[in-house]
């Protein structure tokens, strides 16, 4: 077996583990992100990973071991992503469980729409980027700064005012 | 313990074709080669990166097997990274929220929040926005003003999304 097929045997073993360490940290109460732990995990398991291999097996090529942990991780926090934020895919798990598989717009709007736009908010409040002043919301001196800093990254990107999938 | 951090030609072929997909994706945004929509240009830009790859990597005299799978790997992780950021900050819930905030000189409810955000369309378009997403990948579709699943493809998905959340700990 040549040192490249090892390293990327090695990067698919630090990826098993990282798979499995991310569930246990996801499920481990605590104030810490999501992404934060998904990072850790495979921060920690590629890491620990890359060691054990270039103990056995030396000189030990580097890149293949990162692709391979470094292409799981990301399909693995895509996965992630997709289900834990995506109101489409919630719509579409709903529909499952409903009679007909149907609901209708307003039931749509009223049941996901709404609720995810006040959940956003409330994470919003808890970044301190708004404040709210009875019912109306305007941005804190951080929210500012954080929106100036994404509408430079969005001019220099060409992404004009949107939000909407479909512009 | 010996690792070695150097490339081989392949994988830096890689790292190059990766660095052009940013690029092309900032170019195609400016000028009279803009391409207006935000996700056709990222289109564009990976296939742009994939090419530039491709036409690299064809060039060279013999290339490993392994190589090629690990340079492979590593160029698919960085278009799956720049989709996941693109999308963010193209079309991202919270990312826009804040910015539809940002725009308007006054503090805003939620109602008008939405209006905001949708450029004065109701609640409903921006159910239909998030829809589009299913009716394209014809996982659902509309018929009338009722969103209706698609037997196999939206069942299938449904499915593996309730699996995925049982899976990461995430309440069904």
């Amino acid at each position: 077996m040549s040192p490249s097929l090892i390293a990327l045997m090695a990067g698919a073993a630090c990826f098993a583990a990282h798979a499995m360490l991310s569930l246990i940290l996801l499920r481990v109460p605590g104030r810490a992100s999501p992404a934060a732990r998904h990072a850790a995990s495979a921060g920690f398991t590629h890491l620990i990973g890359t060691i054990i291999a270039a103990m056995a097996f030396e000189p030990l090529p580097y890149w293949p071991i990162a692709a391979a942990s470094g292409f799981g991780a990301i399909v693995w926090l895509f996965a992630y992503s997709a289900v834990y934020k995506s109101v489409s895919l919630r719509i579409l798990t709903q529909l499952a469980h409903t009679k007909g598989n149907s609901l209708s717009l307003d039931e749509v709007s009223s049941q996901f729409v709404r609720p995810e736009f006040t959940a956003r908010i409330g994470v919003l409040l808890a970044m301190g980027c708004i404040h709210c002043d009875g019912n109306s919301y305007r941005l804190t001196r951080k929210g500012q700064l954080i929106a100036r800093r994404i509408r430079l990254v969005q001019r220099l990107c060409g992404i004009e005012r949107s939000g909407l999938y479909g512009g | 313990m010996t690792i070695d951090f150097v490339p081989t030609p392949v994988v830096a072929d890689s790292f190059l074709a990766a660095a052009v997909l940013p690029v092309v994706a900032i170019v195609l945004a400016h000028g009279f080669w803009k391409v207006r929509s935000p996700g056709r240009r990222f289109i564009v830009a990976v296939l742009a990166s994939l090419a530039t790859w491709m036409i690299i990597v064809l060039n060279r005299d013999s290339v490993d097997a392994v190589d090629l799978l690990a340079g492979t790997l590593l160029l698919a992780a960085a278009i799956l990274a720049g989709f996941t950021v693109w999308t963010l900050i193209a079309c991202g819930f919270t990312v826009s929220m804040l910015q539809a905030l940002a725009r308007s000189d006054t503090s805003l409810t939620q109602e008008t929040w939405i209006a905001a955000y949708t450029g004065g369309k109701p609640l409903v378009a921006l159910a239909q926005d998030r829809l589009g997403v299913l009716f394209r990948l014809g996982l659902a579709r509309q018929v009338g003003d009722r969103v209706v699943m698609t037997p196999v493809p939206g069942r299938l998905m449904a499915k593996a999304a309730a699996a995925l959340r049982r899976l990461f700990g995430l309440k069904a």
